[in-house]
């Protein structure tokens, strides 16, 4: 000890010089003859881990101790002929130990290291109980590698630990009731020397229903594809706000490339396994929320390309961006290949003399988009002129200069760089690139009177139009307006659409076209939320908002398959392709299949002889209505390529099926926000009940069809 | 708000009819309909996304055809590649129509140049200079679309023209029908709705009754869907998807029962294209009028994707070669059922598109453009209306890129139609609210 204490600081001074002194002649200030180092010169080595120690000679044998004794000691660690130390399971004191090395043949030949020992990194492999109620708790924590004076999180606070084994932990603690419904991590963490902090296991934690089942189901009926008996215990649990921040933090599930070339598994185009890979996202994802707005999204912008693999890069970065910004959102679709190539902004070049440049999207993204053919007061309605006539937003004029602005764009090479010339070969993977030759330089002048100056490049001219349209005061209306009918209500009032409105220009940190907080304003409306607190005969009859909106037959499918519980299988299996792909044209709506920009129904739809805005019902006639009743029958009875349902006598809604009444609440839960009218639950429960106890699974499917083919299901309220 | 969705069911016969067991033998209504031949029909095709007519009929004579080919440039047709027509030599159709040529040349079947929407006869100077109230949202799809059927001021108008004509029409000559008069097969459409009638929509799979696996069940499972869209709810769209169920139950089973009475007709259609199948089923539903109990109908079908802003020659060949021989089938159908000189079927489109083409080998949004009118009763072989000047900044142009201010109105259009159809002419501005404006309501390509 005494000797390598003295000599550890000329040996580091040695070791500086040698590597740091290339230039000076060997041997002049050197060590000297005999003179060696051990790399590292000093270690950090955890209990229980080993560290490998190499001397700088290499053409001499060693051998080795630990703190002067040769091979080392359980209590200090051991160390093998090769210089491989493996340090103690518990620490010694002092929890330093020097490594030393001996020259065979010359023993006053000596070099060493400093070790400091540190505690070892805790691994939890299971809690119990996995579940605690809101109040005092106490937890057991089974591991490896916990050593005295460890600490316990739990969520953002800490627990009281009573006792420490190197394998359990016992603590006791506080659940509040802001963490019931959650998941709370629980982190064990080893004092010092080497503090460190081990995996994350949760324990759930149960409390008092922050909101009720109807408030959560209709919830979850705006906030996702649909609410199962899992998700609606969930939200009863955390509450609505608590859920809506779970969901803005859930990373987005991305669609696959599905093999190319097309394959067999596709069928004719690769864009059938695209869309068989939405029921899976839909059904399955964990990002409910995101992929609710990014359908809402698809079919704002609608760019559906029927080949390739055109659809999962523009899936993907419509919900990566649901709850980014609205300009940000405008730029990814305009940049887009598959925008490019459905409006063909893809190789459109500057017009030469005798053309005009492709106004497609320079029309169709002011009309459809971003402003609409109109200009909107901030609550959406129409403004009109003196003799009451709407006043058109942009002249034919404006949409020419535009299309002139949005010239020269073209697809990516593959490595994603930009091309020359134009580019005719399909690049679905990266966004489009300018090719400046390509571009109209000329002025433009846009909306409002704002001009590009001559001579912009493309990229300036593509964000000063998009600005100036951003800038324009018809977005937050036009855009929230449809938002809300997409996943609250056809016709919201005036004062709602301006509440939202006014979320979309500043979301009170002085940012336009903040998606979070917009959406947030949507779901957290008193309009949103007027049903939650009726009855369901009040909410039939006395409802607190004539509202609503009809389940689109997309929505509708992937509603019944996840209030269902349909058997999960692999999205990149790719089982659904004749479901998705063929099936669903029976109702009108397969996904990303719509027949035109104007999407599968028109934000606009009046029902005849009514003035009920209802964009759903365009699609909702009396040839429609029929094969929708079929395909329930087809999916209930796994008649057709839609995942398993399982109503047999033992699953889930068949066991309750020998008692109607109950049968028909627990259907009532899940599909109809507990809000079934009595006079339907009635009718319901006796045609149930005339159905043989017997048949345990026919009075299931009966049931199931009949709630979710009725217009009070498919009115979602 | 008005329920008059529902009106049609206050007729007792027709709740019994939609009830699945119930409804009335068709024996009995057959003979109640067959004893009168007064039976007409009109079809509306619609060619979705703006049909480039001036691809469609194009001048032959040498002069037009060289300055036809300057402008269009890259999307210029040959000119030997142009089907002639002998009755009009100075004019030739895409090559893709070699059906709708014969038709023509046989008489069966004319063209109306540069027609639109108009509120009220328009010039060049007079639109330049704002002095007229054009249609509102010129270029745009859907408001042109929506204007063509509801033939109004605006596409907020509600209903259309059709269904303006059913309002008038439907109870003097469908008393007692078991179906509304008009039949969409292309989904739900302003053109059908009127203010007291509504249409009856139509898959191009045909009616029929949902599917059912619940066996013993399916009587009592039917029976209880029955009473629930019969139940009454404070959720007006609760009542109206209610009225439309019920009304789907109804007209289901009254149309797959008369369609599976029938005898089928021997004519072929090309029904791989959907547009080829829903003429099809047109023909289906004429060959049952007299099991309908209906001696007046309109039907609405459509084709898609005729928004050609790129590749215009190659797309428009497609979706053309769809349509012509689907009309031909049609009339050869209307021929065997001996309804040619009763059915006119006719084409409508958003609008035409631009004249001159764009950078893309396409052609944007315009307005006046060309349509078809086909059947016996049609004086055919003829061109009707004024042919637009084919000049970038002529007397026909918006402005300077070949947007054709159009010379007849869709409202002369319909008018000549609907007066064909039977309306009273004391009901035309019922219909047709702005046909006073023009000179004349009857354009004689029908008699």
């Amino acid at each position: 000890m005494r000797r390598s204490s003295i000599l550890a600081p000329v040996i580091v001074v040695l070791a500086l010089m040698i590597s740091s002194c290339a230039l000076t002649p060997p041997g002049s200030t050197g060590p000297g003859p005999g003179a060696f180092t051990i790399s590292p010169s000093t270690a950090n080595v955890r209990a229980g881990g080993t560290q490998q120690f190499t001397p700088s000679l290499t053409t001499a044998t060693f051998t080795w101790s630990v703190n002067g004794v040769m091979g080392g000691t359980a209590a200090t660690g051991t160390i093998d002929a090769t210089g491989n130390y493996t340090a103690p399971s518990t620490l010694p004191s002092p929890n330093t130990v020097t490594i030393e090395a001996t020259e065979t043949t010359k023993k006053s030949a000596t070099g060493s290291s400093a070790v400091t020992l540190w505690n070892p990194i805790p691994q939890i492999s299971s809690v119990s109980p996995p579940q605690v109620t809101v109040g005092a708790f106490t937890l057991t924590i089974s591991g490896t590698n916990f050593v005295s004076g460890a600490t316990v999180a739990f969520g953002g606070g800490t627990l009281t630990v009573t006792s420490v084994s190197s394998t359990q932990i016992i603590a006791t603690g506080t659940a509040t009731a802001a963490q019931a419904g959650f998941s709370v991590p629980l982190q064990v963490t080893n004092p010092n020397p080497g503090s460190s902090s081990s995996n994350s296991i949760s324990a759930q934690v149960i409390g008092a229903a922050a909101v009720s089942a109807t408030a959560a189901a209709r919830f979850l009926d705006q906030t996702s594809f649909g609410p199962t008996a899992t998700t609606i215990s969930h939200v009863e649990q955390i509450g609505l706000q608590a859920a809506l921040t779970e969901q803005f933090n859930q990373p987005t599930t991305q669609f696959s490339e599905p093999p190319s070339p097309d394959t067999a598994v596709c069928g004719f185009t690769n864009w059938r396994c695209t869309q068989s890979e939405f029921l899976n996202v839909a059904v399955w994802g964990n990002d409910q929320f995101r992929q609710r707005v990014a359908m809402a999204l698809s079919e704002i912008f609608v760019a559906p390309i029927e080949q390739d693999n055109a659809m999962p890069f523009y899936l993907n970065t419509l919900a990566g961006d649901a709850f980014t910004n609205y300009r940000t959102i405008m730029q990814d679709a305009a940049l887009s290949p598959a925008m490019g190539d459905y409006l063909n902004m893809v190789n459109s070049g500057k017009p030469p003399t005798g053309q005009i440049a492709n106004e497609n999207f320079g029309r169709e993204n002011m009309q459809l988009f971003t402003l609409g053919v109109n200009l909107l007061n901030s609550d959406g309605s129409l403004q009109t002129d003196g003799s009451g006539n709407p006043i058109p937003t942009y002249t034919e004029l404006q949409v020419e200069a535009f299309a002139r602005a949005y010239t020269g764009w073209t697809f990516a090479n593959p490595d994603g760089s930009s091309p020359s010339s134009f580019n005719y070969t399909h690049n679905w993977l990266h966004f489009m690139v300018p090719v400046e030759n390509q571009h109209d330089t000329t002025s433009k002048i846009l909306l409002n009177g704002t001009t590009l100056s001559a001579g912009q490049s493309a990229e300036q001219d593509l964000k000063g139009a998009l600005d100036n349209i951003f800038a324009h005061p018809n977005v937050g209306p036009f855009v929230c307006r449809q938002l809300i009918q997409h996943l609250v209500s056809g016709d919201p009032s005036p004062a709602y659409v301006a509440r939202v409105a006014a979320v979309f220009a500043n979301n009170g940190s002085g940012v336009r076209g903040d998606m979070k907080s917009v959406l947030t304003a949507i779901i957290m409306d008193p309009e949103a939320r007027a049903g939650d607190a009726q009855t369901g005969d009040q909410a039939d009859m006395s409802p607190a908002v004539d509202g609503g909106h009809l389940r689109e037959p997309l929505l509708w499918t992937m509603n019944l398959l996840r209030g269902l519980n349909a058997a999960q299988t692999p999205a990149t299996s790719y089982l659904y392709v004749n479901f998705m792909s063929g099936t669903l044209t029976s109702v009108g709506e397969a996904p990303i299949d719509q027949s035109s920009v104007f999407n599968y129904f028109p934000p606009s739809y009046v029902i005849p002889q009514t003035t009920l805005n209802a964009p759903e019902f365009s699609l909702e006639n009396t040839g429609s209505v029929i094969p929708r009743m079929s395909l329930a029958d087809k999916i209930i009875h796994n008649e057709d390529s839609a995942p398993v349902i399982d109503l047999s006598a033992t699953s889930v809604i068949g066991q309750q099926a020998s008692n109607p009444a109950q049968l028909v609440d627990y259907l009532g839960m899940l599909f109809m926000h507990s809000q079934m009218p009595s006079d339907m639950r009635t009718a319901l429960i006796d045609t149930i009940t005339a159905i043989p106890a017997t048949d345990l699974q026919g009075r299931a499917e009966v049931a199931v069809f009949l709630v979710v083919t009725s217009s009070q299901y498919k009115i979602m309220h | 708000m008005s329920h008059s969705r529902r009106s049609f069911l206050t007729n007792a016969s027709l709740l019994a009819a939609g009830n699945l067991l119930g409804f009335r033998p068709f024996g009995m209504l057959n003979a109640l309909a067959q004893t009168s031949s007064d039976y007409k029909a009109l079809v509306c095709i619609f060619m979705f996304g703006g049909n480039d007519a001036n691809n469609m009929l194009i001048p032959f004579d040498t002069t037009g055809y060289n300055n036809y080919a300057t402008i269009r440039g890259p999307i210029a047709l040959a000119q030997n590649t142009l089907l002639p027509l002998t009755p009009a030599p100075n004019f030739a159709l895409h090559p893709s129509l070699p059906e709708v040529q014969s038709l023509f040349n046989s008489g069966n079947l004319a063209f109306l140049a540069n027609v639109g929407t108009l509120l009220q006869p328009t010039t060049r100077a007079q639109y330049q200079a704002n002095s007229i109230v054009p249609p509102s949202n010129l270029f745009s799809h859907p408001d042109q679309q929506l204007e063509w059927q509801n033939q109004l001021d605006s596409s907020a108008g509600s209903t259309g023209w059709a269904g303006r004509i059913a309002d008038k029409m439907n109870t003097q000559y469908n008393p007692g029908a078991l179906v509304p008069m008009i039949a969409s097969i292309s989904g739900d459409t302003l053109f059908c709705n009127g203010t007291g009638t509504s249409p009856v929509s139509v898959g191009s799979g045909g009616p029929g009754t949902p599917s059912c696996s619940d066996q013993s069940y399916c009587s009592s499972r039917q029976t209880t869907a029955q009473q629930f869209a019969n139940m009454s709810s404070g959720v007006s769209l609760i009542q109206e998807d209610n009225a439309i169920t019920n009304n789907a139950f109804t007209y289901n089973t009254v149309l797959a029962g008369a369609l599976n009475a029938a005898t089928p007709l021997t004519t072929v259609f090309p029904t791989t294209t959907p547009f080829g199948a829903q003429l099809a089923e047109v023909a289906k539903l004429i060959n049952v009028r007299a099991a309908l109990g209906v001696k007046r109908q309109i039907f609405f079908v459509g084709a898609g994707n005729f928004d050609t802003h790129a590749a215009q020659l190659a797309t428009q060949a497609t979706l053309l070669a769809e349509v012509s021989p689907a009309l031909l089938a049609f009339y050869q159908a209307l021929q065997e059922m001996n309804l040619a000189n009763q059915v006119t079927a006719f084409t409508c489109s958003d609008f035409a598109r631009t004249f001159q083409p764009n950078s893309a080998d396409g052609t944007d949004h315009a307005w006046g453009s060309h349509h078809i009118i086909l059947g016996g009763a049609v004086k055919g072989g003829q061109i009707y209306g004024t042919f637009p000047t084919l000049a970038l900044g002529g007397p026909d142009d918006v402005a300077s890129n070949g947007r054709w201010i159009p010379s007849t109105s869709s409202a002369q259009y319909a008018a000549t139609l609907a007066q064909w159809f039977g309306l009273a002419t004391t009901d035309l501005p019922y219909v047709l609210p702005y046909i006073g404006n023009f000179s004349s309501n009857n354009l004689g390509f029908l008699g």
